[in-house]
């Protein structure tokens, strides 16, 4: 499914839409290129999944974990150089049924992904500011 | 001597203090997997109920895997930390090895199984006779199909065992085999403190994570994946 967005406000009321699908134990996967927005998304889903904290980017920290109202872990892969490092912080034992995940460059990790995890890929899009989400059907 | 041991590459968080032949005491939490929460304050605890202050403690048992990383880690820097402030010498112990020895009254073959996510087991075979386990086959990871190939060709009663073989048995299955009681499914400290006390204590330990299999690794390197090691 392609989703056109023209603008941060459009991402936003994207957001609320794919908020509404997200339950604990989704797993969730953003690719596309630097700059293309993956970090906004994931900044205007947290907020519409009821996140009142700041939101920051996990670049440094490769993970950052939100407890109310959810358990929610959001990584990003972007510093990880092959699958082995993410095993390594122990990768696995984030992949629980009560907790939602968020992983940016999910595209590092392919072969670690579950097969139910739902992606996102983001590009830019034709005109200044715009942008296009390939989202892969939820189940 | 007493021993203490520590448990908490699974689900479960398991303490013990064991004096000789006997447990003096043990707490195992099934609850999940925070045990950067709870296990000082377990240690604390047995330690406490049974009377035996650090000072009295001769030797920490604690597993070096396999399991979860972050449980594996949690377990030995703790284990290590005690170790080093008061010179307590450690033997690392298999959380396989610990979970066949929970069933050491069984005789015939027995395969305790770690979900390793990926269609993936972390996996051992031993031997059970007389009340005694003997390994017959080293830690490590297979695929289900490998590991039912493995079982095909195993003589004799075979026992699953090990808290995830439930979840693989439908799959595992053959004539002679086995699921191992719910009440033994889980990992115990005071089981890894009874291994422990046959061999070798010091002041260093090493985990054991039995990742990947030696052609996997190869693999990884050819591609220019730089792959670890412990």
């Amino acid at each position: 499914m392609e989703v056109r967005i023209a603008s941060i406000e459009e991402t936003e009321e994207f957001a609320v839409q794919l908020a509404k699908k997200i339950k604990p134990g989704a797993v969730l996967c953003l690719t596309g290129d630097l700059g293309a927005g993956k970090t906004t998304l994931v900044k205007a889903l947290l907020k519409a999944l009821g996140v009142m904290e700041a939101v920051k980017s996990p670049t440094y920290t490769l993970v950052n974990e939100y407890h109310d109202p959810l358990i929610i872990y959001h990584f990003d892969l972007y510093r990880i150089k092959n699958p082995w490092e993410v095993l390594d912080i122990g990768f696995d034992d984030y992949l629980r049924p009560e907790a939602v995940v968020i992983i940016e460059w999910a595209d590092r990790i392919t072969e670690l992904i579950p097969e139910e995890a739902v992606w996102i890929r983001l590009s830019y899009g034709p005109t200044e500011g715009s942008r296009v989400f390939e989202v892969e059907e939820f189940q | 001597m007493k021993i203490l041991g520590i448990e908490a590459s699974t689900q479960t968080a398991s303490v013990a203090v064991v004096e000789e032949e006997k447990v003096l005491g043990e707490i195992s939490l099934f609850t999940g997997l925070t045990h950067s929460e709870s296990l000082m304050g377990l240690i604390d605890e047995i330690l406490i109920k049974t009377g035996s202050p650090l000072e009295t403690i001769g030797g920490i048992a604690v597993s070096v895997g396999p399991g979860s990383f972050t449980g594996v880690r949690i377990a030995m820097a703790t284990a290590m930390g005690l170790s080093r402030a008061r010179g307590i010498p450690m033997a690392g112990i298999s959380t396989l090895e610990g979970q066949a020895w929970i069933s050491a009254d069984f005789n015939g073959i027995i395969v305790p199984i770690q979900d390793a996510r990926r269609n993936q087991v972390y996996t051992a075979v031993f031997k059970g006779q007389g009340g005694r386990v003997l390994r017959l086959e080293e830690d490590q990871t297979l695929s289900l199909e490998e590991l039912k190939g493995l079982l095909e060709t195993c003589p004799g009663p075979v026992l699953l065992s090990g808290p995830d073989a439930h979840r693989f048995y439908e799959f595992l299955k053959t004539p002679g085999t086995q699921l191992v009681a719910f009440f033994n499914q889980q990992p115990r400290a005071s089981t890894l403190a009874r291994i422990a006390r046959g061999g070798d204590f010091s002041l260093k330990i090493s985990p054991n994570y039995v990742r990947r299999s030696q052609a996997e690794r190869a693999y990884f390197e050819a591609h220019g994946v730089h792959v670890l090691d412990d």
